[in-house]
């Protein structure tokens, strides 16, 4: 193997300009395979976003309260409140429209993950003062209220400090602070262990102890856009701390109230709207209206993320066939060129496989170097790296392995016999 | 003691429809620390024979027995590991690699021998001082002159001490001087180490400096 290494590294620095055009290629191509790879993941996460991984939808609704989506009507969800506190008779239908709806074999109700998080902009004193916008008066925070679940299925990971553990979404004593997990930049503010008074005018008054800070660069992906996490407190889901306000919150997600109120079918021929009306008519309650987003919006998109997909793997792949025959060439002429050193290392009793390894090893150098180019520009453009590097080797690697076949055909005519009739020399 | 025998060695080649007998029941032995020049026309099968000696090609029928063994070459891996350690080539056109230094030439002649960095240093020193090309460790090939390009060649050759060395016309590109310089080398190194040399030439001078002269035939 010390020939193999010996020579591999002695190579790389041999022929700079072929090194360098070999190298350059290697780049193209791995840029054309991380443009085409992150455009898939982009389009499967839109698509994905739309149908929430579901495969066998066939038809899609939006579900509206008296003509208007209560999701995202804020009067219309305080009304619902009003029904759900007061239990008025409104829930209780409501309740029975949506267990019965639930119950149907065909229907299936959008649960996002991100239910029940709300963004607000609370004061949180001076100790914020490093996120001040010089324009805004008042220091922001991001807050993120989570449960169990939602903390791990973004897959945030706690870098200093701890997790959340069960008791802390249990925590409904106000004398006992809140635990919250903070995005890397306040580490420059504060440390495990600090007490943060918390302010708010909805939720009034309280209080909340660090337990912990997310790794530098944590993200999350929400209605197709990256966010930051940086800058975000995460909260346990039991603000306000008042156990009624809790059962109301439950109560509400229950009536399908605060959830995006998207419904799918599975079967096109399904009415939707003639199901709902047969529930609601039995009960009493006439105003949940359905709108079919079916053939039109998520079909188009589908088409057309489909067709992006499509048109980007196709030049892609043309991409990588373009340069695996550039490569290929490049290397093939650095063989022929270096036949006669192949055919004297034989001569010293090197083995032609030895001579073809430390090529080989010599491109996967060339091929990890040329890796950092695309990494450095996805990190420069988007913060991270949209697609893990062995995405990247697995298209590129191939690549070079194909190119490397005339090269090793090449080499394979190399003896001794060549270069005793002076052929090559 | 023989070193190498040939028996009844045949070799022709296939042109299309014509068949070139090159070899026709060749035989003879050459003994160990034996200094031989071979000679013959263009044609008469000189390097046919050398790459037979090498274990480059095989005969198409007879025997060749080296130090005892016979000498069997299916695949191109046989014929290096037979030559590995065993046998050192020399070539008219020195055959030396120019983005290595002289040290790393010769050092190419150990890479296959188990030796450690240190070893290995310490036996190229050694082959540097003998053939006189110390101070040039550290030139590229490009920079010598003829002479010093085929005493590279043939530190290349000797540094792992093989049995039996093969010259292919040593001298052919060299001037008359340095044809001298290169002969009394090899018959040093042939007379102090003990080596066997079996040196393909045209050249009646250097033939003469061998013990025995093998002069082959065109069939």
């Amino acid at each position: 193997m010390r020939f193999v290494i010996n020579n591999a590294f002695k190579s790389l620095f041999q022929n700079p300009k072929v090194n360098i055009l070999i190298l350059l290629n290697m780049v193209l191509c791995n840029a054309t395979v991380f443009i085409f790879l992150q455009n898939y993941e982009y389009l499967k996460t839109c698509f994905n976003s739309l149908y929430y991984d579901k495969s066998d939808v066939a038809k899609c609704y939006v579900l509206e309260f008296a003509g208007e989506d209560a999701a995202d009507s804020n009067e219309n969800y305080i009304d619902f409140s009003t029904d759900v506190i007061n239990r008025t008779p409104m829930y209780e239908i409501g309740k029975k429209v949506y267990k019965e709806l639930e119950s149907n074999p065909h229907l299936f109700f959008y649960e996002n993950c991100q239910s029940g998080i709300h963004l607000e902009i609370i004061e949180n004193g001076e100790k914020l003062l490093p996120f001040i916008d010089e324009e805004q008066p008042q220091p922001e925070i991001h807050i993120e209220f989570v449960n169990e679940n939602n903390f791990k299925a973004w897959n945030l990971k706690v870098v200093e400090g701890r997790d959340f553990n069960a008791d802390d979404f249990t925590n409904l004593d106000k004398n006992v602070p809140v635990s919250v997990i903070l995005g890397n930049d306040f580490k420059a503010v504060y440390k495990v262990g600090d007490i943060i008074n918390i302010h708010d005018e909805y939720f009034g008054d309280d209080s909340a102890v660090v337990i912990g800070f997310l790794n530098k660069g944590a993200y999350e992906e929400a209605f197709n856009q990256v966010y930051s996490m940086d800058n975000y407190m995460f909260c346990p889901i039991i603000f306000p701390r008042d156990e009624g306000a809790i059962t109301e919150y439950k109560e509400c997600d229950e009536l399908f109230i605060d959830k995006h109120r998207r419904v799918y079918v599975d079967d096109p021929s399904i009415d939707l709207q003639a199901i709902v009306n047969e529930v609601t008519v039995k009960n009493g309650f006439y105003t949940l209206v359905c709108s079919a987003l079916d053939g039109t919006e998520k079909r188009e998109t589908e088409e057309l993320a489909r067709r992006n997909v499509l048109l980007i793997g196709t030049l892609a792949v043309i991409g990588g066939v373009i340069c695996t025959l550039a490569l290929a060439a490049v290397l093939y002429n650095r063989a022929c060129k270096n036949r006669t050193k192949y055919c004297i290392f034989m001569c010293a009793g090197i083995p032609i496989w030895k001579i073809n390894l430390s090529i080989t090893v010599e491109m996967l150098v060339l091929l990890v170097v040329s890796v950092f180019p695309t990494i450095g520009l996805s990190i420069y453009e988007y913060g991270r790296l949209y697609i893990p590097v062995w995405q990247l080797f697995a298209f590129t690697l191939p690549i070079i392995i194909v190119s490397l076949i005339p090269t090793l055909i090449v080499n394979r005519r190399c003896n001794l016999d060549i270069l005793i009739r002076h052929k090559i020399i | 003691m023989a070193l190498l025998e040939l028996e009844n060695i045949c070799k022709s080649f296939k042109t299309g429809d014509t068949t070139t007998i090159v070899h026709n029941n060749l035989s003879f032995t050459v003994d160990k620390g034996e200094l031989v020049a071979i000679m013959g026309k263009s044609g008469s099968g000189k390097t046919t024979l050398l790459n037979i000696l090498a274990g480059i090609d095989y005969p198409d029928s007879g025997k060749y027995v080296f130090d005892g063994s016979e000498v069997v070459i299916k695949k191109t891996n046989d014929g290096i590991k037979f030559r590995r350690n065993q046998i050192g080539v020399i070539l008219q056109h020195f055959a030396l690699i120019n983005d290595y230094t002289v040290y790393e030439n010769i050092e190419l002649g150990l890479w296959e021998a188990d030796l450690s960095k240190h070893e290995r240093r310490k036996k190229v020193d050694e082959v540097l001082e003998r053939l006189g090309i110390s101070d040039l460790r550290n030139q590229y090939p490009d920079k010598l002159s003829g002479g010093e390009k085929q005493r590279v060649a043939i530190g290349r050759a000797i540094v792992c001490e093989p049995k039996l060395v093969l010259a292919d016309e040593p001298t052919g590109s060299l001037d008359n001087e340095t044809e001298k310089e290169v002969i009394e080398i090899i018959k040093e190194l042939n007379k102090s180490l003990e080596m066997t040399f079996i040196i393909v030439t045209h050249d009646e001078e250097v033939a003469s400096c061998c013990n025995r002269t093998i002069t082959l035939q065109k069939l």
